[in-house]
């Protein structure tokens, strides 16, 4: 009897290991009879939502010839509803397929659907199963999110994908924050705290279209849109929000000339002060890069002096391009989009308490002094000596 | 009872295996934040509260160790240690059901999403109960190699977030008051029912019990805080909005090429669910072989899965029975009458009747 024990419950403690390896739907369901979708683009309508989807196009995915060519690798396919939810279920009737959200990789909303309540948009995605909580968000900048869905890109290709590539390589060149499912609910459960995301266009580009990186839409507490951020001011964030990734800077030389650098890695340390019944944040922005190109000739005496006005260079770059981003969140329209009123609420609890329910007026009163140490790893195979 | 001795090391990873699974399908009672600091602190008061309250357990274990090999409350056949194995046995009846019902609960929402698992569940109730007929040495000689694989599986997985972790993500600490990190500390320890199923099992154990005891508790809470640390680091606030907020940090986890680290996580964590409820089945087998001799324990392992299978088919169809078997006072019940009240009667017991060691033969 304990062999016989040992045995059956050796077999079914497999068959429960492997069922327990999670898989795309149901038990029996073949890929072909899902629609496996990988963006999701999301617009107000009159009666409610329209939701277009990009979705694989598995039976061409799946095809024994392998023939890439005979038809697109995606799909795209649209619906309305009440709701976003009932928008999406729809789509089962369009493609006779039921909606698969494990991979999706992106969701745009279009700029009407920014100016809603950004909750009540994310609420389905935040609580269907299949659905990732690192999915990224995007904004439609001054277009609808289907016009960004079906963008007709040079290369027959997972358009989604394309557009999830160019969210993470701007998160990582830090150029954007990068804003997943987890960092939108995040920011909006805080009460001091503005959400940034990425926005972008699509540009023609000859007989094709392109994506386009276009700064970022600011969503205040209440998760309603405010305001955009041109791309030269959701630069700064990176520095002023300490997530300062790869990247790069150009720096203006005091001859006129131009040096570009490239980031390795960069952080900002905060100290904060009450001056005057004014919040006071000392930032202290440490970055490390290479230089990867100084324009004209060398003119400078020693190598000790060329290091230095490049480092002052550089530095006065990044504190310029912190100085307008702050500039432009504290104007009318603009929020603490940079969690400066987290940062009080961990430095200090008591003095957020305090202040949380004025916060606005109490970031657009803030002071924000910036002082930019700058490492200059490597200068590239060219010494400083070379005369050209 | 099986006479089987074990190592302490290896009953304990018994345990260590079944606290896991506790923390790997935590859901926070409503009104307790998983996201605050407060979250890291708390396991330290579990390690508190598990070795005070661990105290009436090894006096009584102290008091009848020399007298009995073969279990601590089921040797006498008088009437009052029958009602105190009944009693055991259906604090972790019940025990076994919160542990399935989670687990039920796990699967159809993380695994297969809006799947009917009952297939599923009721073949590891299967599984369990042949476990427990195996005895408490295969159960722990298994535990050891199992504990090995979890804790390195776990290890990898939780570092691989790293990069995720943002500090702003943590809060300040103690922010609701003192009074209510004490009380939420508390519902956090009353997970650790494990303890009281420790009594059943003594006499089996040979080495230096206490110490390996004090060892288990402060290693479950140097884990719970270092998986708590990752779910908070790279959830924050958002890990409050979800049912299984440890799985969604699993989720993020990447290294290199491997991108659904969850999948590989999720089946590892079933092996700590069988542990605990073979363990659990093992417990209530051997209580209700002890009140009816006469029965075999291969059909009451029968009657005991066929019944589990029976209400978790039930519990299963509803939410708000989900719900109760998450109900506080239910979790206190499932803590408190096994580590306190069952140890501290039988303290009692034996202070009164002293009969005991002139009744029972030493076998």
């Amino acid at each position: 009897m304990m062999k016989i024990s040992r045995t059956v419950s050796l077999i079914l403690l497999c068959f429960i290991a492997l069922g327990s390896f999670s898989s795309c739907e149901k038990a029996g369901t073949e890929l072909s009879d899902l629609m496996i979708i990988q963006g999701i683009g999301i617009d107000v309508t009159s009666g409610g939502y329209k939701v277009t989807v990009e979705i694989l196009n598995n039976e061409q995915s799946g095809s024994p010839s392998g023939d890439s060519s005979a038809e697109n690798k995606t799909k795209i396919y649209n619906a309305t509803g009440e709701s976003v939810a009932s928008a999406l279920m729809k789509l089962t009737t369009k493609s006779g397929n039921k909606p698969f959200y494990a991979q999706n990789r992106v969701i745009v909303l279009g700029e009407t659907t920014a100016q809603r309540n950004m909750g009540d948009v994310l609420d389905f995605f935040e609580r269907n199963y299949d659905s990732r909580a690192s999915q990224l968000l995007c904004v439609a900048k001054g277009g609808k999110a289907e016009e960004v869905i079906r963008a007709k890109l040079l290369n027959d290709t997972v358009k989604s994908k394309i557009l999830e590539k160019m969210l993470e390589s701007s998160y990582e060149q830090s150029l954007v924050p990068r804003v997943r499912i987890i960092d939108a609910v995040n920011t909006m459960k805080d009460d001091t705290t503005f959400l940034c995301v990425p926005a972008v266009s699509v540009q023609k580009n000859g007989e094709n279209q392109d994506f386009s990186l276009d700064g970022c839409a600011v969503f205040d507490k209440d998760e309603s849109f405010c305001m955009y951020l041109s791309s030269g001011d959701a630069q700064g964030l990176a520095f002023l929000d300490n997530h300062i990734r790869e990247g790069f800077i150009s720096a203006d030389l005091p001859n006129g000339q131009k040096a570009t650098f490239v980031l390795v890695k960069g952080k900002t340390h905060y100290k904060i002060l009450k001056e005057n019944g004014r919040l006071h944040y000392k930032l202290n922005i440490d970055v490390v890069c290479d230089l990867e190109e100084v324009g004209g000739a060398e003119f400078f005496s020693t190598d000790d002096d060329f290091m230095e006005k490049i480092k002052s260079a550089a530095g006065a770059t990044i504190a310029k391009t912190s100085e307008n981003t702050i500039i432009a969140l504290q104007s009318e329209h603009g929020g603490d989009a940079v969690r400066y009123g987290r940062r009080l609420y961990l430095y200090d609890n008591k003095e957020y308490e305090k202040l949380k329910n004025n916060w606005d007026k109490e970031f657009k009163n803030s002071i924000t002094s910036l002082s930019v140490n700058v490492t200059i790893r490597r200068i590239g195979e060219e010494t400083f000596h070379s005369k050209k | 009872m099986t006479k089987s001795r074990v190592s302490t090391p290896q009953f304990f990873s018994v345990l260590y295996l079944s606290m896991l699974s506790s923390i790997f399908m935590y859901i926070s009672s409503s009104g307790i934040s998983i996201s605050q600091t407060d979250s890291l602190l708390r396991p330290i008061v579990f390690i508190f509260i598990s070795i005070i309250f661990a105290i009436p357990t090894f006096l009584v274990f102290k008091t009848v160790k020399e007298k009995t090999q073969t279990g601590l409350v089921v040797d006498d056949k008088k009437i009052f240690f029958k009602i105190i194995a009944a009693v055991y046995a259906l604090v972790y009846f019940v025990a076994i059901l919160r542990a399935l019902a989670r687990f039920d609960l796990f699967a159809s929402s993380e695994l297969f999403p809006g799947t009917d698992m009952t297939i599923f569940i009721v073949a590891l109730v299967i599984i369990c109960g042949l476990l427990s007929l195996l005895g408490l040495g295969s159960l722990s000689r298994a535990a050891v190699i199992f504990t090995v694989i979890v804790v390195g599986a776990t290890g990898f997985v939780m570092v691989s977030l790293w990069k995720d972790v943002d500090l702003l993500n943590f809060t300040p600490l103690m922010e609701k008051g003192v009074g209510r990190f004490f009380y939420d500390s508390l519902y956090f320890a009353l997970q650790g029912a494990e303890i009281g199923i420790i009594m059943l099992f003594l006499p089996q154990i040979k080495g230096k019990i206490a110490k390996t005891y004090i060892l288990w508790t402060v290693l479950s809470g140097i884990t719970f805080i270092f998986i708590l640390f990752f779910t908070i680091g790279t959830l924050g606030a958002f890990a409050d909005t979800r049912l299984f907020p440890t799985y969604t940090a699993v989720t993020l986890a990447e290294f290199g090429l491997l991108e659904r680290m969850d999948a590989l996580e999720t089946a590892i964590w079933v092996l700590c669910i069988v542990e605990k409820v073979s363990l659990y089945f093992l417990g209530v087998v051997s209580c209700i072989k002890f009140i009816l001799p006469k029965i075999s324990r291969k059909l009451i392992c029968g009657v005991c899965i066929l019944a589990v299978s029976i209400l978790l088919s039930f519990i299963s169809a509803d939410l708000e029975r989900f719900n109760f078997m998450s109900y506080v006072p239910l979790v206190i019940g499932l803590y408190i009458v096994p580590v306190l009240i069952l140890p501290i009667a039988l303290i009692i017991y034996f202070k009164k009747v002293k009969p005991y060691d002139e009744n029972i033969p030493n076998s």
